[in-house]
């Protein structure tokens, strides 16, 4: 009687400490399912236990109406609870069909309807008033077998499918806690047995079951506070109990032995129980920390050794490697992707990634995606129940919402740096299949700001890094010189292009000081660097010779002031001012050689108009003739000058005709008859009369021989002998101008080209010359695609040899040859 | 000395210094001709010019060359007489020394002028230091006071 009492009292008050376990978790579904079935056992157990204390056949029948009725709905509930624990989704009709039957039944047993409870008689024996069931009741009875075993179905189902030991034991206990259930009713169709309370007892133990599965097996995340409570209790509570048991049991035997009550002996032994009991009092709190908080131990090392490792790593991918490894070890987890915004697209793209094996993939999160948006605005753990729900992620499209389901990602979690959502770690299922606790959102979330930190540090220093290559790179490959010298003078860059320009390699120059290597026009007093040292002003290029290992290099050299040190950067002008000292020399050439002979006429015409001494009709004639060829010295020279400007224009080809060069040679000797006899040499012509037409300028051709024909006349002594040879040997027109003159030194031989060169052998023979000649003559040989060679010996003669091509018969064929008139030829 | 000034042209143009000898001789002047700067070196040593018509391009050694080298023993008047026309051609010759500066072509009555005034412009400044205690090491002069010293007297230079 007090024994049935008890247990029916005991089973429902564990009912509501189970109540009590889960209500922090009932934001979620299988939670708020479980509660159900806890209501519905409550509901049952009431009626169970209601019906025991009374003795009022009215209200018993009552009571157990209510049992049967609602009661029996914790069958519903607890398959509608394997199905949302076990997230399965199919055959949803199953539970509809459950869910109607049973209200429908419920409704009609409670209102008291007929075949329910078809007579109620006390138990022989217990008093107890115990019902005879009608066929309403056994069909209830049947549909909540029926869910039972369907319950049971699926956590045995799953139970083979999985591996994982937690899980595993989680479903073991559920089974045995359901079958106890199940046998505890069936119990109650044996008439013989319905008075005992065997249903009470197995449903007392299943609510046991359950409760240490949630304790120690994590089936629902209980709060923190419950915990830390039993965790204190229990060792305290077990110390206390051997702490006055031993003292009892030692004032009884000290009480037998002695027969006297020794106050101070009891005093002793409990000090001494202290003692011992201290030490294993904090042994048992250990013990039962870890098992209650074992996890929090692994994640708070996890902390400290990921902050520690996060604040040495500065790369990205070494970060977001590290980290993912330590999180899906430390807490179990089944797979994880950090995803990290890129900058141009703001898109979140996976960085790194852990567990996926090749399976479905987490795709790129758009910036824009509701996800990201909800982590920044929230800056907490967004799970994927909440994506299911929240009324913001609507938005999200089906495909969106299938590829999150496929990738089975339970959480996200952001990683912020203050405002900035600059990544996200997506986590899959922790491997126990339970939900993320708050606790372990707290402490992901903690991580996932220092990870922030750390990965923007890393970017920032990959970016640092990277520009500091590609400045380096520009600097390395500029083609200026760039030199950077500490205040001390000591250089401490040195790029390639200065090793160019000056020759020092930075292997040898680096770390040398500046008035070791240089010269005081880079750091003397009067140097740009200097000023910009006093003055601290960016010195604009300055030109100036620096000296190096052969020679010294002109220089354009600027100094700009650096916060620790100069930069010296100078750009190489040696070629430019080459180039510029030969164009004022052309220039100052041209002037001389224009101003000497207008000096000289002018000098002469004005010698006769004032007269002179000795003034004599010879002395005249002579001053007449020399203002005479001076004045055809200035023609030549122009003429020269404007075939040479002619030729460089490079219009000259399309005067281009067919032209007999071997008649064109006689020609011109003709026309130098006059010099020739001037100077008393003699011209000997080896020219066949046969030789085939070239295509030339008749010009540049008649000017090209003009000066080769006229220098040996001019350069060879009294009674010098010309010869001049032309041939035509292999498709080339060759042509020898030998002079027994006074040649040319060797050293003279590769400038003879040269404009305004003379030849040193020229200038002591005191003739006059202007040296464009021998350059025309090269020019206008080599734009008709000929060469000159010249051999010389001095005090012997020289060897001029005019090679030209002579085109094919066929090109020949196309244009007539043009006989040559011969314009005045004058030198 | 006698009365008639001396002037050396140095010119490798032969026409040039014919021109301009003929030109200064009936002008009253005794003059001398080098063909090449080594020469007209040699003559400064041999006959003491009072001044020199100076030619800047010649083989060899220039009119630049001969004139620093005239600078360093001597200041005898220089009249630099070139076809270099640039200004900076200009400004080097008279920075070496030189005391005037004529452009080609040019006009003889002009030269004969110039070479007057820097004659009387020399005459006036200082005389030929260096010549002179080339002469008597015994002989020195004071610029500054117009003076020069003979052992024994002291005599001003425009007396």
């Amino acid at each position: 009687m007090t024994l049935i009492r008890i247990v029916s009292v005991t089973a429902l008050l564990s009912y509501i400490f189970l109540l009590f376990l889960i209500r922090k978790e009932w934001h979620r579904r299988e939670v708020r399912s479980f509660a159900l079935f806890l209501v519905g056992m409550l509901i049952w157990q009431l009626g169970a236990t209601a019906a025991t204390f009374t003795s009022n056949p009215e209200v018993a029948v009552w009571c157990y109406r209510l049992a049967m009725g609602p009661g029996l709905m914790f069958a519903v509930f607890y398959a509608q609870f394997t199905r949302d624990y076990l997230r399965i989704r199919k055959h949803r009709w199953i539970m509809q069909l459950g869910y109607s039957s049973l209200v429908v039944s419920s409704v009609y047993i409670l209102a008291g309807g007929p075949y329910v409870i078809e007579g109620i008689a006390p138990m022989p024996g217990t008093g107890f008033l115990v019902p005879e069931l009608g066929p309403v009741a056994l069909i209830q009875a049947t549909i909540a077998y029926a869910f039972l075993f369907y319950a049971a179905a699926n956590l045995i189902l799953r139970y083979r499918q999985i591996s994982d030991p937690p899980a595993r034991a989680r479903i073991r206990y559920l089974v045995v806690g359901l079958l106890l259930v199940f046998f505890g009713s069936i119990s109650n169709l044996n008439p013989g047995l319905r008075g005992y309370p065997i249903d009470m007892v197995a449903n007392a133990l299943n609510a046991a079951l359950i409760a240490i599965t949630i304790l120690r097996l994590d089936l629902f995340e209980i709060s923190r506070a419950v915990r830390a409570g039993l965790a204190y209790a229990i060792p305290t509570a077990t110390i206390t109990a051997i702490y006055f048991v031993t003292i009892y049991l030692a004032v009884t035997l000290l009480h037998l032995a002695f027969g006297v009550e020794l106050i101070l002996g009891m005093l002793a032994v409990s000090v001494a129980l202290s003692l011992l009991l201290e030490p294993l009092r904090s042994i048992a709190q250990a013990r039962l920390d870890r098992i209650f908080f074992r996890d929090k131990y692994d994640m708070g090392q996890m902390l400290q050794r990921l902050s520690r490792m996060v604040a040495a790593v500065l790369d990205v991918h070494q970060v977001a490697a590290m980290m993912l490894a330590e999180i899906t070890t430390t807490m179990h987890v089944t797979r994880a992707v950090l995803l990290l915004q890129d900058k141009e697209s703001g898109n979140y793209l996976p960085l790194a990634e852990r567990g996926f094996d090749g399976q479905a993939q987490v795709t790129p999160l758009g910036g824009d995606n509701p996800i990201p948006r909800w982590l920044k605005k929230r800056a907490t753990c967004l799970a994927q129940h909440t994506v299911l729900v929240e009324p913001l992620f609507v938005g999200l499209w089906a495909e969106e919402r299938l590829a999150l389901e496929q990738a089975k990602i339970e959480l996200f979690v952001p990683l912020l740096v203050g405002e900035d959502l600059v990544g996200i770690l997506v986590l899959g299922p922790k491997r126990s299949e339970v939900p993320y606790s708050p606790e372990e959102q707290l402490t992901l979330l903690t991580l996932a700001n220092q990870a922030a930190v750390a990965v923007q540090n890393a970017r920032l220093y990959q970016i640092a890094l990277e520009e500091k290559e590609r400045t380096e790179t520009i600097v390395q490959q500029a083609f200026s010189g760039i030199m950077v010298i500490d205040p001390s003078m000591r250089i401490v860059a040195w790029n390639r292009g200065a090793e160019t320009i000056t020759g020092y390699a930075s292997r040898a120059i680096l770390g040398q000081r500046l008035p070791e290597v240089f010269g005081p026009e880079l750091w003397g007093e009067e140097s740009a660097l200097k000023r910009t040292m006093v003055t601290g002003q960016t010195q604009l290029p300055v030109e100036l010779g620096i000296g190096n290992k052969n020679d010294v290099r002109d220089v354009l050299l600027g100094v700009t002031p650096l916060r620790d040190g100069y930069l010296l950067n100078f750009t190489d002008v040696t070629h430019l001012k080459e180039v510029d000292r030969l164009k004022s020399n052309i220039v100052s050439n041209v002037s001389h050689e224009l101003r000497t002979p207008l000096a000289l006429i002018k000098g002469y015409t004005e010698l006769l108009i004032d007269g002179y001494e000795g003034d004599d009709q010879g002395l005249r004639l002579n001053f007449l003739s020399i203002i005479d060829s001076e004045t055809d010295r200035l023609a030549t020279f122009i003429n020269d000058l404007l075939d040479l400007s002619r030729l460089q224009s490079g219009r000259v080809e399309q005067d281009f005709e067919l032209l007999y060069l071997g008649k064109l040679i006689k020609e011109v000797t003709m026309a130098l008859e006059i010099q020739r006899r001037q100077n008393n040499t003699l011209i000997r012509l080896e020219i066949p009369d046969d030789l085939p037409p070239i295509l030339a300028n008749s010009e540049l051709m008649l000017s090209m021989t003009r000066n080769l024909i006229g220098n040996a006349i001019k350069y060879s002594p009294d009674g010098g002998e010309i010869r001049i040879q032309a041939c035509a040997v292999g498709g080339q027109f060759i042509l020898n101008v030998i002079d027994q003159g006074i040649g040319i030194a060797p050293e003279d031989l590769p400038q003879l080209f040269t404009r305004f060169y003379r030849s040193w052998t020229a200038r002591q023979s005191g003739l006059r010359g202007t040296g464009l000649g021998l350059v025309l003559v090269k020019e206008a040989v080599e734009l008709h695609g000929g060469t000159i060679t010249v051999e010389s010996q001095m005090n012997v003669g020289t060897r001029f040899t005019v090679t030209l091509p002579i085109p094919s018969a066929e090109s020949t064929a196309k244009s007539s040859p043009v006989g040559l008139e011969l314009q005045g030829a004058a030198t | 000395m006698t009365d008639k000034d001396r002037i050396l042209i140095i010119d490798d143009d032969n026409l040039m210094a014919q021109l301009v000898n003929l030109y200064l001789a009936k002008a009253g002047f005794e003059v001398f001709v080098a063909h090449s700067g080594r020469e007209g070196l040699q003559e400064v040593d041999q006959h003491h010019p009072d001044l020199i018509v100076l030619d800047i391009t010649m083989p060899e050694m220039d009119g630049w060359e001969v004139c620093s080298r005239i600078r360093q023993i001597d200041d005898i008047p220089i009249i630099m007489l070139t076809a270099r026309g640039q200004e900076s051609d200009k400004a080097r010759g008279l920075k070496m020394g030189a005391n005037d500066y004529m452009l080609k072509p040019f006009s003889l009555r002009e030269l004969e002028a110039r070479i007057g005034a820097v004659l009387r412009g020399s005459r006036l400044s200082a005389p030929s230091t260096g010549h002179l205690l080339h002469a008597d090491e015994e002989l020195v002069s004071d610029s500054d006071k117009l003076e020069v010293d003979v052992p024994g007297s002291r005599l001003p230079i425009l007396s």
